[in-house]
């Protein structure tokens, strides 16, 4: 349910302090999805996709990360160039495929592709517990970060517990079936998980009172940031910057 | 002058339902180098003995004293519990931090102590405990054994004056039970701890005490061999 592909760090990109490769990341994809312009948003998949050169992720992975992203993308490649209007460049039967809804849609398959290279190299690979503490140290609200740590340790524990109340209606033969009686046991099966984990939430909030908590979560990671994480992340400014550039001031490249 | 016991309890009273009262009247004495094994039929209130130690739940009538001092603020109830360490039954409630050192360093930051330091006395703490090289682990990638020993190092590095373990070797292999046995044979700090398994209890502690009409009793370690028993 969840895998975690991507944690595999590699030498260079990995060696960054994810905060700075977080602030990287969240600033490349507001960029991204702000621009206009065709040219732009091809650098951004250019740069982006250098990134992602460097980060070697595992490609199989990748590709069906990808993949699933662009389900999305083609879903707006047909309906979009079809319901767009403006001219039209070919007709198919009623429909007219306009000139502005094919560039619409190129536009945001390049940018989505674009913000999920530069995640894909610089987020994925961080590990849960990192990316909270840096995001805490970002000045990040300190109850979403719980909310994000909490999620992460004990989906495992719920999906253990859904897992293990669908053996036992298994061992006493159920068999899931297209009909009322299945989505009823199916919802009382899930009402349950929610109970125990209600049940649960109570009983971790005793144990870390226990062990002395008041209210203040405070964390061992220390980040130290270094010469290379400011030349990093001056590169990704100044890659950024063309991208900016390019978007604002399109010059001949406009079509 | 005599050292007042760690934990005393006065006179508690306690029940969830009216009809039947959990512990009536229950005074016991808890002191720096007890090592007591606490068995029972399920029911009886052996964990809730525990929760009303650590105030988690508080008596119908009574007190807590603690060094000697009565228990009220949610402060001093704090300070009891750093210094109380309990061991939950379940290890899956005890540790909620996505890895190993996250969670034995949790006690100690707690503390007030610096992140490098909680870091060192957390490594300590698993070195101490065997448990070395399992602190980058993902918490819930660890073995049911795994977990036990080291949701007990996250109890340890607060350094605590007194242990209450709760169903310590619940799910554990003869070889994960035996390596705790281990452990606890050469741990000093003292501790109650509730079990029922018997050979465990017997290795591990020096004085018994069981649960029966809502009165704590002493039971000495001839119980044991007096076949048969009433438990």
């Amino acid at each position: 349910m969840c895998d975690t592909p991507f944690l595999r760090e590699v030498p260079f990109l990995c060696r960054i302090d994810p905060r700075f490769r977080i602030v990287v990341a969240t600033a490349y994809a507001i960029a991204l999805a702000a621009i206009q312009n065709l040219p732009a948003a091809c650098l951004g998949v250019v740069f982006a996709f250098a990134l992602l050169l460097l980060a070697r992720p595992n490609p199989g992975a990748t590709c069906k990360r990808l993949a699933i992203i662009n389900i999305f993308i083609v879903f707006l490649w047909i309906t979009v160039p079809l319901t767009m209007g403006g001219d039209s460049i070919a007709a198919l039967g009623p429909f007219h495929v306009s000139r502005a809804g094919i560039f619409l849609a190129l536009l945001v398959a390049l940018k989505c592709n674009a913000i999920a290279f530069v995640f894909i190299a610089l987020v994925a690979p961080i590990t849960i517990s990192v990316l909270a503490h840096s995001l805490e140290r970002l000045r990040f609200p300190a109850k979403l970060v719980f909310l994000l740590l909490f999620a992460y340790r004990y989906i495992y524990v719920i999906e253990e517990e859904w897992k293990r109340l669908y053996t036992a209606a298994k061992l006493r033969g159920f068999r899931p079936k297209t009909n009322v009686r299945t989505y009823g046991v199916l919802a009382n099966m899930l009402g349950m998980v929610f109970v125990h984990s209600f049940e649960r939430s109570a009983r971790v909030y005793e144990a870390m009172q226990l062990r002395g908590f008041c209210g203040k979560f405070r964390s061992i990671a220390l980040f130290q940031s270094r010469l290379r994480d400011f030349v990093f992340t001056g590169a990704a400014a100044a890659a950024l910057g063309s991208i900016i550039l390019l978007d604002i001031f399109p010059g001949k490249f406009h079509g | 002058m005599v050292e007042p016991p760690i934990i005393a309890l006065e006179h508690i009273f306690f029940s969830y339902t009216e009809q039947t009262p959990l512990f009536a009247d229950i005074c016991f004495a808890f002191n720096r180098d007890d090592k007591i094994g606490f068995f029972g039929p399920n029911g009886k209130g052996k964990t809730t003995l525990f929760r009303l130690i650590v105030g988690l739940i508080k008596p119908e009538k009574g007190q807590v004293l603690f060094r000697g001092v009565p228990v009220h603020t949610e402060n001093q109830w704090r300070e009891l519990r750093c210094a109380v360490g309990f061991v939950l039954q379940n290890a899956d409630d005890q540790l909620f931090c996505p890895t190993v050192l996250d969670d034995v360093a949790f006690g100690p930051l707690n503390l007030g102590l610096a992140p490098d330091e909680a870091k060192k006395r957390a490594l300590e703490t698993l070195k101490t405990l065997g448990l070395e090289g399992l602190e980058n682990r993902l918490t819930h990638t660890l073995s049911g054994g795994e977990k036990k020993l080291v949701s007990l190092a996250s109890v340890m590095s607060m350094r605590p004056d007194a242990l209450l373990l709760d169903e310590p070797t619940n799910g554990l292999d003869p070889e994960a039970k035996a390596r705790l046995v281990a452990i606890l044979k050469n741990l000093p700090t003292a501790r109650i701890t509730i079990s029922h398994d018997w050979d465990f209890l017997m290795e591990i502690s020096h004085s018994f005490m069981t649960i029966n009409n809502g009165k704590l009793i002493d039971v000495d370690s001839d119980f044991f061999m007096r076949p048969p028993h009433i438990y």
